[in-house]
C-alpha cells in the first residue's frame, strides 16, 4: 500500500516536472520566433529618424505613415488581388494533381513508377533562375507572358514533384486494409479516394495547400521576370519596387517592413482558417 | 490478371499524367538545353558559341574558389537540413502535447516561414547591425563589446546557417506535425500502460512512425537548399569574400549577371548530378518504407 | 474492380477537364490583351514622380501625339538584368525606353542589345557636352564606334564630413591619406560604436565603387591589377586594423545601413554618392548644415587630380522595344538643349555637366559642389574593364572582401587578382 502512494508521487512529480519543462521549452521557443518578428512589426510602425536611434527603440510610438506611402506608391490593392487569385489556384490545382499522382506511385504498383519518381524529382534540380529564359520564351509564343495563367502555369508545375514527394509517406502510413475493405464492400476507386483518403489525409492537404499557398505567394522570380504591368504583379515584386523620394539606391527598410507585414497578414488568416478545417476534418475521419 | 495489369497502368498513367504533362512543359526542355549549353562556351557577349566538349567541367574543377564553394555548400545544407529536423521534430512534438493557447502557439510557429525570405534578410540584417541591431545592443549591455556578427567569414558563415534554419524549421514542424497526427493514439497508450517515459516513447514510436517523413522531408530540404538562394543573396550577398556563397547563388552570377551562360549551365549540370543522387535515396526508402 | 476504375477514370477526365477549362476561361477573361500604345518609360521608383510631372509640363505629348506611360523598373541592378535578359532574349522589352546605370550599360551594350542612338543627337547637343562629361561618354555609353546611352545625370563620388566635429574638436580636416590615418586617434571610440569613418563595402557593386574611388587616388584602375590595387588595399587595411579609423565590419554594411550610421552620429567623414544630399535633408530633426559639409577627398599618392571620378545614370532604347519609334521622338526629346536645363527643376537627378545645365542651374544646393569639384579639377572617369567589367567587378570584390576581413594574405590577393583578370 505504502509502496504504491509513493510510486503515485513520484509520478506526479514527474508529470509536474515534465509540465515545466514543456512550458520553458515554449516559452523560448515563442521568444526565438516572435523577437525578428516584433523587430519586423516595430520598423513597419517607425519613421525612418526612429529607426536609426541608438539604443534601438523597443517600443515606438506606433505611426500608420508607411503603409499610407507604400497605398499611394503602387498599385496595393491590385497586387493584392493578383497575389491571392495566383496563389489560391495554384495551391489548389497543385494540390489536386499530386493527390491524384501520389495515390497513383504509393498505391498502384506499375513497372517503371519508381523510375517515374526518381526523374520527377531530378526535374527540381534544375534552379529556378536557369529555367527562366526557356519559360519565358515558351510563355511568349503561348502568349501568356504578363498574365495570371502563365504564372499559375508555371508555379504549379514548380511546386507538384514537392508536393508528390509528401503526400506518398502520408499515404502509405493508412493501412491498405481499409481500402481492401472498402473494395470488398464495392467501393469504386472515386468513392475510396473521396471517402477514405480524403477524410484520413485532410491534415496533410490542408498543410500541403497552407505551403504552397505561401510558396506562391512568396515568389518572387517568376513575377519579377514574367509579369510587367500591375494587372500581373504580384505582392513580391512589390519589394523591389517600393522607394524612397529621392533615394536611388538601397532599400528603404521601413517599408520593406511595412510591405512585409501586409504580405504576412494574408497568409496568417489563411493559416488560423485552416487549423479549424483540419480539426473539423479530423473528427469527420474519425466518425466514419 | 493479364487484363487487370494492363488496367491498373492505364489508371496509373491517368493519375499521374497532369503532374508529369506539367513537369515535361516546364522542365524537360530547360535541362536539356542546360546539359547542352554546358558544352558550349555560350557566352552572350559573343556572337559565335562552339562546342568545347567537357572543358567548361575541367575549368570549374581546377579553379579553387568553385571547390571551396562547393564545400561550402554542401556543409551549408547538411548542417541546415539536420539542425532543421532536429528543431523541426522538437517543435512539432511540443505542438502535438495538449496546452493552452496550443492554437495560437502552432498560428506563431509559421510565423518565420510566412514572411517573404527576402524581406526576413533585411529583418536579420538590421537585426544583426553593429550599431541597430537588437543583438549587438543587447550584447554591449552585458560586455561592453560590439560583436559584428557579420564581419568575419566564420561567423557569417554560423549565423547564415542559424538565421536559415530560424527561417525553415517551422515548415518542418508543420509537416510533422501533421504526420504526428496521424499516428494512432493507442499506441502511446499503449505504451504509457507498459510504463514507457515520454523519452522512450518519442524514440520508440513516434521516431519510427514518422521515419519515412523525416527522410523524404530531409531529402526534400537537402535538394531545396541546394537549389536556392534568396536568403543568402539578401542577408550577406555571399561574403564576406566568398565564404558564404553556395552554388545556386553562383550559377545567378555567372548565368545571369555575367551572362556566360555556357560556363553556368556546366555548374547547373553538376548541381543537377548531386540532386539524381539524393533522389535515388529518396525513391529507395520509398520502397523500403512499403508497408 | 477494372469496372470502377473506368468509372473512376472518366469522372476524373471529366473533373480534370472542366477545372482547367472554367480556370483558363476565368483567367483568360482577367487579362484583356493590352492595347495601349502608350511609350513604357522604365524609371527607378524614386524619380517616377519627377519623371511623371515633366512629361506631363513639357508638353511631350501635345508635341508629338505620342503618350508616355512611366513604369517602375527594379531598384536592383541584378533584378533589372534577370528581366532584361529573358525578355529581350524573347524578342520583346518591357520598356521601350530605360533610365540605367553602369553595370546595366556595360552588360546590355556588351550583349548587342541596345539600339544606336548616334541619328538621334544632333550637333548642337554633342556641343552641349562638358570635356568631362564627353570623356565619360566614351568609355559609359560607347562602343565599337556608337552610341547606345545619353547621360542624364553627372555624380560625382563625394567626400563628407562633419563641420560641427571637425570645429569643436579644433581640428583641420584631412588633406591627404596620412591625414586620414591619424583620424582614429582624433574620433574612433570602439566601445560607443563611434569611428572616424566607414564606407558601405558590401559585395554588389557597393564595395567595387570604394575599390575604384581608392585605386583612383593611388592612380590606377583596379581592374588592370598594378601596383596601384595594391597601395589601395594596402591602405584600406590599414585604415580599418592598423590605424582604426573606418568600423572593420562595414564590410557587409550597404549603403543604407553607412548612411544610417553617418546619421545616427556615428562617422566623422565618408565617401557618398550625391543622393546623401537629399537623404540627409530628409531626417530633418538632426539635419543642420554644419552636420553635412562636402568637401575635396583626402589626396592619395596620385595627386589631386585624381582624387575622384565621375559616373551617372542614362537613357538607352532596347533594340527589341515595342514601340522603338515613339521611344526615339521621347529621347530626342528629353535630351534636346532647350529641355534639359528644364528638367533640373524637378530633380537633382538631371544635374549634368551639360554647358546648357550647368549654366540654368545656378549656384545652389548640389551645384555648388559639382562646381567646386570641376573647378579644383580633380575630377577623372570612373575606372572600368571594357570587355567583362560585371564580371570583373565581382571578382574584384570577391578577392578584396576576403582580403578585407583577413581571409587570405595581400600577396594572394594581388596574385589571384591578376589570375582572374588574365582570364577574362
Amino acid at each position: 500500500m505504502n509502496n504504491l502512494k509513493s510510486n503515485n508521487n513520484s509520478v506526479n512529480k514527474g508529470a509536474l516536472a515534465q509540465k515545466l519543462f514543456m512550458y520553458i521549452a515554449l516559452a523560448i521557443f515563442v521568444l526565438v520566433v516572435i523577437i525578428p518578428f516584433y523587430w519586423l512589426m516595430k520598423a513597419s510602425v517607425s519613421t525612418p529618424e526612429q529607426l536609426v536611434e541608438i539604443p534601438p527603440l523597443l517600443f515606438p510610438k506606433p505611426v500608420l505613415d508607411n503603409f499610407q506611402t507604400l497605398a499611394t506608391q503602387l498599385p496595393l490593392t491590385q497586387y493584392l488581388l493578383n497575389s491571392i487569385i495566383f496563389s489560391g489556384v495554384t495551391a489548389l490545382a497543385t494540390v489536386f494533381c499530386c493527390f491524384l499522382a501520389a495515390y497513383a506511385f504509393a498505391r498502384i504498383p506499375c513497372p517503371g513508377s519508381s523510375f517515374l519518381l526518381w526523374a520527377l524529382v531530378i526535374t527540381m534540380a534544375l534552379p529556378e533562375i536557369a529555367t527562366i529564359i526557356p519559360l519565358y520564351r515558351m510563355l511568349g509564343a503561348m502568349h501568356l507572358l504578363d498574365s495570371l495563367t502563365g504564372l499559375i502555369f508555371v508555379m504549379t508545375s514548380v511546386l507538384t514533384p514537392f508536393t508528390v514527394w509528401v503526400f506518398i509517406p502520408f499515404i502509405k502510413q493508412i493501412p491498405i486494409s481499409i481500402e481492401e475493405a472498402a473494395v470488398v464492400d464495392g467501393a469504386n476507386l472515386w468513392t475510396i479516394l473521396w471517402r477514405i483518403y480524403l477524410p484520413v489525409m485532410t491534415p496533410a492537404i490542408v498543410t500541403m495547400m497552407i505551403i504552397n499557398f505561401v510558396n506562391a505567394w512568396n515568389n518572387l522570380l517568376y513575377p519579377l521576370t514574367f509579369s510587367v504591368t500591375a494587372k500581373s504583379k504580384c505582392m513580391s515584386v512589390a519589394i523591389t519596387e517600393v522607394f524612397q523620394t529621392e533615394v536611388p539606391w538601397g532599400q528603404p527598410w521601413h517599408l520593406v517592413s511595412a510591405l512585409g507585414v501586409v504580405m504576412v497578414i494574408p497568409v496568417l488568416v489563411l493559416i488560423l482558417s485552416s487549423q479549424r478545417a483540419v480539426v473539423r476534418g479530423l473528427t469527420h475521419g474519425a466518425v466514419k | 490478371m493479364h487484363q487487370n495489369k494492363r488496367k491498373a497502368i492505364l489508371v496509373f498513367a491517368i493519375l499521374v499524367a497532369p503532374v508529369i504533362l506539367l513537369r515535361l512543359a516546364t522542365a524537360a526542355y530547360p535541362i536539356g538545353q542546360t546539359i547542352w549549353l554546358s558544352m558550349t562556351d555560350t557566352h552572350l557577349f559573343e556572337s559565335e558559341h562552339a562546342f568545347v566538349g567537357l572543358d567548361n567541367y575541367r575549368n570549374l574543377f581546377a579553379d579553387p574558389e568553385f571547390r571551396s564553394i562547393l564545400g561550402f555548400s554542401l556543409v551549408f545544407i547538411v548542417a541546415s537540413t539536420l539542425l532543421e529536423i532536429f528543431f523541426g521534430l522538437l517543435i512539432a512534438s511540443l505542438l502535438n502535447t495538449k496546452f493552452k493557447g496550443r492554437f495560437l502557439a502552432r498560428t506563431i510557429n509559421l510565423l518565420p516561414w510566412a514572411i517573404p525570405t527576402i524581406v526576413a534578410a533585411y529583418a536579420f540584417q538590421w537585426l544583426l547591425d553593429d550599431q541597430f541591431g537588437m543583438f549587438s545592443h543587447w550584447i554591449s549591455q552585458f560586455t561592453g563589446m560590439r560583436p559584428s556578427v557579420m564581419s568575419s567569414a566564420l561567423n557569417a558563415r554560423i549565423t547564415l546557417i542559424l538565421v536559415n534554419v530560424w527561417k525553415n524549421a517551422s515548415f518542418m514542424a508543420i509537416i510533422f506535425l501533421a504526420g504526428l497526427q496521424g499516428v494512432p493514439q493507442e499506441l502511446y497508450e499503449a505504451a504509457r500502460v507498459d510504463g514507457a517515459g515520454p523519452l522512450t516513447r518519442f524514440f520508440k514510436i513516434t521516431i519510427p512512425m514518422l521515419m519515412p517523413l523525416l527522410i523524404t522531408m530531409g531529402m526534400f530540404f537537402l535538394i531545396w537548399q541546394l537549389t536556392n538562394f534568396d536568403l543568402v543573396y539578401g542577408l550577406t550577398s555571399g561574403g564576406p569574400g566568398t565564404a558564404t556563397t553556395i552554388v545556386p547563388l553562383n550559377i545567378f552570377h555567372e548565368g545571369l549577371i555575367f551572362f556566360k551562360f555556357g560556363y553556368a549551365s556546366a555548374i547547373s549540370v553538376i548541381l543537377m548530378v548531386f540532386v539524381a543522387v539524393l533522389g535515388l535515396v529518396g525513391v529507395w526508402q520509398f520502397r523500403r518504407f512499403d508497408y | 474492380m477494372a469496372c470502377t476504375r473506368r468509372k473512376f477514370m472518366k469522372s476524373t477526365a471529366q473533373a480534370t477537364f472542366a477545372g482547367t477549362a472554367s480556370a483558363g476561361f476565368f483567367l483568360s477573361g482577367c487579362n484583356k490583351k493590352d492595347s495601349s500604345n502608350k511609350v513604357k518609360l522604365g524609371v527607378s521608383g524614386f524619380s517616377a514622380d519627377a519623371y511623371r510631372k515633366l512629361i506631363d509640363e513639357l508638353g511631350f505629348t501635345d508635341k508629338t501625339g505620342i503618350e508616355v506611360e512611366v513604369v517602375l523598373r527594379p531598384k536592383t541592378t541584378n533584378e533589372l538584368l534577370m528581366q532584361m535578359a529573358s525578355s529581350i532574349q524573347a524578342g520583346t522589352s518591357p520598356y521601350d525606353i530605360l533610365d540605367f546605370e553602369d553595370s546595366i550599360a556595360m552588360s546590355l551594350s556588351r550583349a548587342g542589345w541596345l539600339a544606336p542612338l548616334d541619328d538621334l543627337i544632333s550637333q548642337d547637343v554633342w556641343d552641349d557636352f562638358t570635356p568631362a562629361l564627353m570623356k565619360m561618354t566614351k568609355d559609359w555609353d560607347q562602343y565599337k564606334g556608337q552610341t547606345f546611352r545619353i547621360h542624364h545625370n553627372f555624380e560625382l563620388c563625394y567626400w563628407w564630413y562633419r563641420k560641427d566635429w571637425f570645429d569643436s574638436k579644433g581640428i583641420a580636416v584631412p588633406k591627404t591619406w596620412d591625414d586620414v590615418s591619424a583620424m582614429g586617434k582624433v574620433f574612433t571610440d570602439k566601445a560607443a560604436g563611434i569611428w572616424a569613418s566607414e564606407e558601405g563595402l558590401i559585395k554588389n557593386c557597393n564595395l567595387s565603387v570604394y575599390l575604384e574611388w581608392i585605386t583612383r587616388q593611388a592612380g590606377g584602375n583596379p581592374y588592370q591589377a598594378g601596383p596601384e590595387l595594391q597601395a589601395a588595399l594596402r591602405y584600406i587595411h590599414d585604415l580599418m586594423f592598423k590605424h582604426d579609423v573606418m568600423n572593420p565590419s562595414c564590410i557587409q554594411k550597404n549603403y543604407d545601413q553607412q548612411n544610417n550610421d553617418y546619421i545616427a552620429d556615428r562617422v566623422a567623414f565618408m565617401r557618398q554618392w550625391p543622393f546623401f544630399y537629399d537623404v540627409t535633408r530628409q531626417h530633418k530633426k538632426w539635419f543642420n548644415e554644419d552636420k553635412v559639409v562636402c568637401g575635396l577627398p583626402p589626396v592619395g599618392p596620385a595627386g589631386a587630380a585624381s582624387s575622384t571620378y565621375a559616373c551617372g545614370w542614362g537613357w538607352g532604347i532596347p533594340k527589341t522595344a515595342p514601340r522603338y519609334d515613339q521611344a526615339c521622338e521621347l529621347l530626342k526629346f528629353l535630351i534636346s538643349v532647350e529641355n534639359s536645363p528644364k528638367l533640373l527643376k524637378y530633380s537633382n537627378w538631371f544635374l549634368n555637366a551639360r554647358h546648357s545645365v550647368l549654366n540654368a542651374a545656378g549656384e545652389d544646393g548640389l551645384v555648388k559642389y559639382l562646381k567646386m569639384y570641376l573647378d579644383a579639377g580633380i575630377v577623372t572617369t570612373r575606372p572600368f574593364h571594357s570587355r567583362r567589367y560585371t564580371e570583373a567587378v565581382s571578382k574584384i570584390e570577391n578577392i578584396a572582401s576576403a582580403y578585407l576581413t583577413n581571409q587570405i594574405t595581400l600577396a594572394d590577393a594581388m596574385k589571384s587578382t591578376r589570375k582572374k583578370m588574365d582570364l577574362l
